[in-house]
């Protein structure tokens, strides 16, 4: 759960699991307090969604643009299963579609909560949500047309 | 807020993507630097929360270096007073001397002054009369 929170939100395999160590160690570090919590899956989750939305906020400016992966993403193999192509989609979109996305549809956050907590503009995020979810279909094809 | 029924499609699919497995790697690595913090940590911790012998060690030898400042402390004020004792009776010596001196020497030092202050009102007078009284005189005309 949270190597795949780090990972859908960061895109990439080396950075997900430093990302994931990092919420470890805190887990680690804190394991009195996290033994007596009701829920410490939830709150390592939002651990790791913390570290890793602080993470894409000092590398924002290396942002991979749509444009930069629009090729790449249309080569999509039809014949992968359709959760391992979806994923593989998910992974392949540009990080400001794919960081929206996955706090939209992953973590069920609004919008607006979305927008504050990426320090963008509310009309950005659902133009970001948009045109992630038209790439995703682009790429699925008919699946989700 | 799902738009359409294909927005609701996709997100009953990106939400019933499963968890990805974490490499195998991932595990090892975070114990291994999960242990090398706690070590980091321990040897950071505070003196009362280090195992019983190293406790007690920790405070003998702060008692041993406390009571050695104190004595070295001691022996410095003693040697303090020694220096000074010896400080002040040479200074005792010196003022005697200079006693002594005074004594002898006193009036022939007040007539030197006297003879001093002469010879200076004698020179101011000589100076106004002879260079600075023409002057003033011609500034006037």
């Amino acid at each position: 759960m949270v190597y795949t929170t780090a990972l859908r939100l960061l895109g990439r395999e080396a950075e997900a699991e430093d990302a994931a160590q990092e919420a470890f160690l805190k887990a680690f570090e804190r394991r009195a307090q996290v033994q007596g919590m009701e829920n410490p899956g939830g709150w390592l989750r939002a651990v790791t969604k913390n570290l890793c939305l602080n993470h894409l906020e000092r590398h924002r400016k290396r942002w991979r643009s749509f444009s930069e992966l629009e090729e790449e993403t249309l080569s999509e193999p039809a014949s992968a299963p359709r959760s391992e192509s979806l994923e593989r989609a998910l992974l392949k979109l540009p990080d400001d579609q794919r960081v929206p996305l996955v706090l939209f549809h992953f973590d069920d956050m609004s919008y607006e909560d979305i927008a504050c907590s990426l320090r963008v503009s509310l009309a950005k995020v659902k133009a970001d949500i948009f045109r992630g979810r038209a790439a995703l279909r682009r790429i699925l094809g008919k699946d989700f047309a | 807020m799902m738009e359409n029924e294909r927005d609701s499609k996709l997100h009953r699919a990106l939400k019933a993507l499963p968890d990805r497995r974490a490499p195998k790697t991932l595990l090892p690595r975070v114990m291994k630097a999960a242990a090398a913090r706690a070590e980091d940590s321990r040897q950071r911790s505070a003196w009362w929360t280090w195992r019983a012998p190293a406790r007690w060690a920790y405070m003998l030898a702060v008692a041993g270096a406390g009571a050695l400042s104190l004595k070295a402390g001691f022996e410095f004020c003693a040697a303090g007073l020694r220096i000074l004792s010896v400080v002040q009776t040479l200074a005792g010596g010196v003022w005697t001397i200079l006693g002594a001196f005074w004594s002898m020497g006193g009036p022939v030092l007040q007539g030197l002054a006297l003879l001093m202050a002469a010879a200076c009102a004698a020179f101011g007078a000589g100076l106004a009369r002879l260079a600075i009284g023409p002057a003033y005189e011609e500034t006037k005309q």
